[in-house]
């Protein structure tokens, strides 16, 4: 379908907010994405983003500049029409004990944590490798442990914190290595871990099993269609 | 009238335009998206005998012009084919092919023994040309020899439509199209994706585990275009064109140079609405240009002598 941009704004020098017109009625569940098509010539397929908030008449995504397709949706103007696919992904339907769960957000893995921490009151981690981020966190008034991995109040890797609370469940969405890192972690302090993963797509609505996710029990899950909420516990980071 | 139907084997198309196999998931995913009662059909993910776990990650990498893909066949068997997903697609509007990836000839036989005691499809494109078996005993595409001794007798074990899929990477492809016609089958799916590969220059390795991958997509339109109209003059049973069709002129010339129908791959996987929408404005561009029957569009290539 076909959107139009709203509003974009940058809140740090490769960090934007991208709030598109919401035309499609369909109830959006939390960690339900869509997929974008950038407005580059050679580049063909989509690119998935967690849906961050989601209004009546918006829909609002938080998107890293990592490479030339990031960068040319950076390049939305306000006006301009946007070809997206939303709602994907089976969303999270469990019903979560905010009181006994750490939510634990590396880098711009951030942007898949937001859409719980609204209205709720809730314990998060957050890692901030080079402490870029501190006008995300401000703009969506986000409040938790900020650690740095060289400097700051706290400084190391958002796992170095895991004991100053108490919890049964971990909710965590970042780099590979921080997931596994929780995994490890959940495993043998018998924690309940949901990682909200992120793997390269190709249609981002199951048809091409190009997503897949390789499992403890040597099977494979589509990304796509049955994430991207996953069991964390359940997969092999590699 | 506009008259967009075309005819393989029994199965009778309402338009030629066909979502391709590995593209179209199971036909449930694109339901969504398309009106069956509006396109030609599409072909089903590779069924095996029994399940078969995919390729390691990474899967899919997009490349300029296109993407290189190794899934790797990932699909639970003929069984459970039968059992979960036939009931959920048997009456769908248009039509089904499901296609069959045997990695021997008594595969190829169990398979079509089960399914052909069901209901709620129109045929088989039997697959022998995945750019991901690296396995030289299962690549029967690569040999003439192997692809004979493979297909010979299936027409016997079927009624319903057979279609062969062909890789564009081995030369072989134009002679086992001519033994499968001999044999029976009812048309020729081709092309399948190119074989390529990726290298990552940091870690000086290849990207997909396998090293090899297919590739597809808007770039190699012009190699499969030439494929598909060497194919056509090889074959007198009807070509199924493959290859980067993107847009209703992609379709156009594929139709022009002697494709009977075509199928759409990466293209669904951009837009998975594209089924519909092509056919709708293959119609379209036949009533602008009062075409009455797709068969004045179909092999009307001017050739210069």
């Amino acid at each position: 379908m076909i959107e139009r941009v709203l509003k974009k704004i940058f809140l740090t020098d490769n960090v934007f907010l991208l709030e598109i017109s919401r035309s499609n009625r369909e109830d959006i569940l939390l960690g339900q994405f869509a997929s974008i098509k950038t407005s580059l010539k050679d580049k063909i397929l989509r690119r998935p983003f967690t849906i961050v908030r989601n209004e009546k008449n918006s829909i609002t995504f938080l998107i890293k500049v990592v490479g030339s397709s990031t960068e040319s949706i950076g390049n939305f103007d306000k006006g301009d029409f946007v070809d997206i696919l939303y709602p994907l992904g089976k969303g999270f339907k469990e019903n979560l004990d905010y009181e006994n769960t750490i939510f634990v957000g590396g880098g711009i893995g951030i942007a898949a944590l937001i859409p719980f921490l609204r209205n709720v009151k809730y314990k998060l981690i957050f890692g901030d490798r080079e402490g870029e981020y501190e006008e995300v966190l401000k703009y969506f008034s986000l409040k938790g442990l900020h650690c740095q991995e060289k400097k700051g109040k706290f400084k190391g890797y958002p796992t170095d914190f895991l004991n100053r609370y108490d919890f049964d469940t971990i909710v965590g969405c970042g780099p590979k290595v921080m997931l596994k890192s929780l995994k490890d972690y959940s495993v043998k302090n018998d924690k309940k871990f949901y990682a909200v993963y992120e793997e390269v797509m190709g249609c981002g609505v199951g048809l091409c099993n190009g997503c897949s996710v390789k499992t403890e029990d040597g099977d494979f899950i589509k990304l796509c269609t049955e994430g991207p909420v996953l069991d964390g516990k359940r997969i092999v980071y590699d | 009238m506009t008259d967009l139907k075309v005819k393989i084997g029994k199965t009778t198309l309402k338009t030629p335009v066909i979502g391709a196999s590995g593209c179209s998931g199971w036909g449930l995913e694109l339901s969504k998206f398309n009106d069956f009662d509006r396109i030609g059909g599409f072909v089903t993910k590779s069924i095996t005998l029994k399940k078969k776990i995919g390729n390691e990650n990474p899967r899919i990498r997009e490349v300029y012009g296109g993407i290189l893909n190794s899934i790797g066949l990932e699909n639970n068997g003929v069984e459970y084919f039968v059992e979960n997903i036939l009931p959920q697609i048997k009456n769908y509007k248009c039509a089904k092919f499901l296609n069959l990836a045997p990695f021997s000839k008594d595969d190829l036989f169990s398979m079509i023994k089960i399914l052909d005691r069901n209901e709620g499809f129109d045929g088989y494109e039997v697959n022998i040309s995945c750019p991901n078996i690296t396995n030289k005993k299962v690549n029967f595409n690569s040999s003439f020899d192997d692809s004979k001794k493979l297909l010979k007798g299936v027409r016997d074990l079927t009624e319903k439509t057979l279609l062969l899929k062909l890789s564009p990477s081995y030369n072989e492809s134009f002679k086992i199209a001519e033994f499968a016609e001999k044999e029976g089958f009812d048309g020729i799916s081709f092309t399948n994706t190119y074989i390529g590969t990726l290298v990552d220059v940091e870690k000086r390795e290849f990207v997909f585990k396998n090293i090899q991958a297919g590739f597809s997509g808007p770039a190699i339109k012009p190699l499969s275009l030439f494929n598909v109209y060497k194919m056509v003059k090889s074959v007198k049973i009807p070509v199924i064109g493959i290859g980067g069709i993107l847009n209703l002129n992609d379709l156009l010339e594929f139709l022009i140079v002697g494709a009977t129908a075509c199928q759409i791959g990466t293209g669904v996987l951009i837009k998975p609405d594209i089924l519909e929408e092509l056919s709708r404005s293959l119609e379209e561009y036949m009533k602008e240009k009062k075409i009455k029957n797709i068969k004045e569009i179909i092999g009307s290539i001017k050739e210069r002598l």
